[in-house]
C-alpha cells in the first residue's frame, strides 16, 4: 500500500534520531559558568543517571532541558523541537518541548491549594485539552500506579512527602512525556520514605520510560540506569556504562568522586 | 427631638457607607492586580511609572484626593456626583495599597509553584488563573481584611463632599440637635458593628483556607 511504502522510511529515519539532543549547552549566571559546554544524545528508552558533587551544574543541566532555565549558548533538540540559546524561543515551540518532557523537583512542589485528584487533572486539561471526565480516569490510573488512589481527594498537605513524590511522579506522567526529567527526587525525603519514590521509579525504568535521573543514591543509580554520567565543574568528565563508569572510571575527577561517595 | 428618630436619621447613611465601602475596594482590589504586575515589570519604565503612580496614591491624603476628585476633575472636565467621586478616589488609593499587599503576598509563593507550572507546560494565563492567582488571594486575605476595615473608616471622609453617609447624617443631627457627644458615640457604634463581621468572615475563611495547606 502506498501509504505503508511512505510511512516505513520515515519511521525509520525517526528510529535513527536520538529522542534528546544538547550540542555544547553553556549556562553562565552573571560571570559564573555554571555549564561549560555540554553535549548529550539520548534514544528513547534508556535510563540515564547523572551524578557528580554539588555545584556540578546537574541540576542546572536538567533544568536547561526543559528551559527552566534557558540556556546562555549551544542548542536543545528534544522529539524533533529544536530550541536555540540566545534568544526567546517561539511560544509554540516552548509549549511543545515541554510537553514531551515531564519534570519531578526535589521539592515537590505540588499545587497546595489543589486537591491530589486536581493536581494530576489540572495540566491535562489546561495544555492538552483533556475533558475532565477523561482527565480524571487518568488520573485516577495513574494516582493507582503509584499506590495512591485512597488519596484523590485529600489535599497535599494530608500526604508525606514520599507520597507527595509519588504524586508529583503522576502529575508528570499524566501529560505522557517522552522524556522524564528527576531532579534529586529523594534527596528531601528521609530514607524510607525515599525508598517507596525509588521502587515507582524503577517500575517507570522498567516500563521502558525514557528518563533522566540526578541523584545522590549510587546503588539506585548503578542498578537502575543504563547509562552514568559524572559531572564536575559544569563538565562532562565521565559517561558511559552504568557498571563501567560506576567500578572502573577512566579520569581522575570522577575516581576522586566516586571513592568519596564509595560507601552510600 | 428624641433619641429614636436621631437614630433612625443616623441609620440612613449605613447603606452608602457600605456599598462605597465595597465598590471601592472591588475597583481596589481588580486594578491592584495590573498595579502590581506593573510594579515587578522587568521594564524599568514600566516598574518606575508604577512605583511612581503608587507613592503618589498613597502620600496624599483621603480627603485631598476626594477634593481634587469632586472640585477639580469633577467641576471641570467631567460630571461626577459626590459618590462616584468618593468610590473612584478610595477607589485608586485601595488600587495602590492592593498592588502592595499583592506584592508582599507573591513573595510568599514558592517558586516551584512557577517552576511546576512552566514544567507541565501551562500558559501564563492559566499559570496566573489556576495556580498562582488562588494561592495570591489566600494569602493576600488577611491583610486585604484589615486593609477593607481601614477603608471602611475612611469611608467617612467622603462627608466632606457630600455623600450622605453614616459620618454626613450624624454631622447633620448633631448640628440638629446641638448633642454632639451621643450623636457620634452612636455613628462610632455603627462602625464598629459593620466591622465586626467584615473581621470575623475573613479570619474564619482564612481558618478555612489555612487548614488545608498546612501541615
Amino acid at each position: 500500500m502506498p501509504t505503508n511504502s511512505l510511512a516505513a522510511p520515515v519511521a525509520d529515519q525517526r528510529a535513527d534520531q536520538p529522542l534528546l539532543r544538547l550540542d555544547a549547552v553553556h549556562k553562565r549566571f552573571g560571570h559564573h559558568e555554571v555549564l561549560s559546554g555540554v553535549d548529550l544524545s539520548m534514544q528513547t528508552g534508556e535510563v540515564l543517571a547523572i551524578i557528580g558533587p554539588s555545584g556540578s551544574g546537574k541540576s542546572t543541566l536538567l533544568r536547561c532541558i526543559n528551559q527552566l532555565e534557558p540556556p546562555t549558548e549551544g542548542r536543545v533538540t528534544l522529539a524533533g523541537v529544536t530550541i536555540e540559546a540566545g534568544r526567546p524561543p517561539p511560544r509554540k515551540d516552548l509549549l511543545a518541548l515541554r510537553r514531551a518532557v515531564g519534570m519531578v523537583f526535589q521539592s515537590f512542589n505540588l499545587f497546595p491549594h489543589l486537591t491530589v485528584l486536581r493536581n494530576v487533572c489540572l495540566a491535562q486539561e489546561r495544555a492538552m485539552g483533556r475533558s475532565r471526565q477523561e482527565a480524571e480516569a487518568v488520573a485516577m490510573k495513574l494516582l493507582t500506579r503509584v499506590g495512591l488512589a485512597d488519596k484523590a481527594q485529600q489535599y497535599p498537605s494530608r500526604c508525606s512527602g514520599g507520597q507527595q513524590q509519588r504524586i508529583a511522579i503522576a502529575r508528570a506522567l499524566a501529560l505522557e512525556p517522552q522524556l522524564m526529567l528527576f531532579d534529586e527526587p529523594t534527596s528531601a525525603l528521609d530514607p524510607e520514605l525515599g525508598l517507596e519514590v525509588l521502587a515507582v521509579m524503577r517500575e517507570l525504568a522498567e516500563g521502558g520510560m525514557t528518563m533522566i535521573v540526578v541523584t545522590h543514591e549510587m546503588h539506585f543509580a548503578e542498578s537502575v540506569s543504563n547509562r552514568v554520567l559524572i559531572m564536575a565543574d559544569g563538565k562532562i568528565v565521565e559517561e558511559g556504562p552504568s557498571a563501567t563508569v560506576m567500578r572502573n572510571p577512566q579520569s581522575e575527577r570522577a575516581r576522586r568522586f566516586l571513592n568519596a561517595v564509595k560507601d552510600r | 427631638m428624641n433619641l429614636v428618630t436621631d437614630l433612625q436619621a443616623i441609620l440612613v447613611g449605613i447603606p452608602l457607607t457600605i456599598v462605597l465601602t465595597l465598590i471601592a475596594f472591588a475597583i481596589g482590589a481588580t486594578l491592584g492586580l495590573p498595579l502590581c504586575a506593573m510594579r515587578m515589570s522587568r521594564n524599568v519604565f514600566v516598574r518606575f511609572l508604577a512605583t511612581a503612580l503608587i507613592l503618589v496614591l498613597r502620600a496624599i491624603p483621603p480627603i485631598v484626593w476626594l477634593f481634587i476628585i469632586f472640585f477639580g476633575i469633577g467641576f471641570g472636565y467631567l460630571q461626577l456626583d459626590p459618590f462616584s467621586s468618593a468610590a473612584i478616589g478610595l477607589g485608586l488609593i485601595t488600587a495602590a495599597n492592593m498592588a502592595e499587599i499583592y506584592r508582599g503576598a507573591l513573595s510568599a509563593i514558592h517558586a516551584g509553584q512557577w517552576e511546576a507550572a512552566n514544567a507541565l507546560s501551562l500558559s501564563p494565563r492559566h499559570r496566573f488563573i489556576d495556580v498562582v492567582g488562588p494561592q495570591l488571594m489566600r494569602i493576600s486575605l488577611p491583610s486585604a481584611a484589615t486593609y477593607v476595615i481601614g477603608l471602611l473608616k475612611d469611608s467617612a471622609v467622603a462627608s466632606a463632599i457630600g455623600v450622605h453617609e453614616i459620618a454626613f447624617q450624624a454631622y447633620h443631627v448633631s448640628q440638629e440637635t446641638f448633642r454632639g457627644l451621643d450623636v457620634y458615640a452612636a455613628a462610632g457604634l455603627l462602625y464598629i458593628l459593620i466591622s465586626l463581621p467584615i473581621a470575623w468572615l475573613a479570619r474564619w475563611t482564612d481558618l478555612r483556607l489555612r487548614a488545608r495547606v498546612a501541615r
